[in-house]
């Protein structure tokens, strides 16, 4: 068993990746809807709404929307508050679950999540680093996966007294 | 009677680094109280106190054979952690996977380009 990925005593989840891109293309990649809309989405998901304004005090308001499943189609609202951009090497922000007017849910995490993009051997280097600010955030997410997994059995319960009921 | 350990309960008990390490090495199967403190560099009351801390989350649990204390992992307990972490990284990997994607197909269609302008020159 291994445990090194996340550093659990900062509260910071860290994740890299290297790019066979220049880095004012990955940059732009992470700070233009344009770009954006093609990749930010879990896969299959699309990016239906994108509204940044890239400055720093700006914000980005973005709406990720699942495939058409069993359960409906999910959606997920995410903002971001842009608090250090340095072209093109940095982006810090706030980062927080929002309703469809971008007002932070109540009883979700205030996260901080910083990219880095480095040149690293001709390629590019992206590490995103999220901070959740206090280590109740943390607690209240592991919960939310917890919560996820609750709900799976209550749906097979359902499913089983629905079973036994006919 | 003792209270229901929670997840944040777990949590804390992980974030402690020694623990960390004391959990790393029973995951590798049941230690005594005497091994444990001979691979950490501990005494073995601290190892106890962390042991006991532990224990109270129920991420160990403790066989006695004679004098001797044998620990071992729950790993269950530690699963929702794992969980979160998981899905956390999944979606990171899924999200650049996307973006290698989509970088690759960036920079195919501006060479295309660059071609075409060269062809026409």
């Amino acid at each position: 068993m291994t445990m090194t990925s996340p550093n659990i005593q900062d509260r910071t989840f860290e994740v890299s990746r290297s790019f066979n891109a220049p880095r004012e293309l990955v940059f732009a990649a992470f700070s233009q809807c344009e770009h954006l809309k093609h990749w930010w989405g879990p896969k299959d998901w699309e990016l239906p709404v994108c509204e940044m304004d890239f400055r720093v005090g700006g914000s980005w308001v973005y709406c990720m929307r699942g495939p058409d499943g069993e359960g409906g189609i999910m959606e997920s609202w995410g903002k971001w508050v842009y608090q250090e951009i340095s072209v093109p090497e940095k982006i810090v922000s706030t980062d927080n679950f929002v309703d469809s007017d971008g007002n932070i849910l109540p009883d979700t995490p205030d996260m901080l999540t910083t990219v880095v993009f480095e040149d690293v051997d001709g390629k590019t280097l992206v590490t995103n680093t999220t901070v959740f600010e206090r280590k109740e955030d943390l607690d209240m997410v592991i919960s939310m996966g917890m919560a996820e997994g609750v709900d799976q059995e209550f749906d097979k319960l359902e499913a089983y007294l629905e079973q036994q009921s006919s | 009677m003792a209270r229901l350990a929670t997840t944040a309960d777990v949590f804390n008990a992980i974030a402690e680094p020694q623990r960390r390490g004391i959990i790393s090495m029973l995951a590798a199967g049941e230690q005594s109280v005497n091994d444990l403190t001979e691979q950490l560099t501990l005494k073995q009351p601290q190892v106890s106190k962390h042991l006991k801390v532990l224990k109270e989350v129920e991420l160990v649990s403790v066989r006695k054979a004679g004098k001797q204390r044998f620990y071992s992992l729950n790993a269950t307990k530690l699963k929702p952690i794992h969980d979160w972490v998981a899905s956390f990284e999944h979606l990171w990997n899924e999200r650049f996977d996307r973006l290698e994607t989509y970088l690759e197909t960036l920079q195919s269609e501006s060479t295309k380009g660059e071609k075409h302008d060269n062809d026409k020159s």
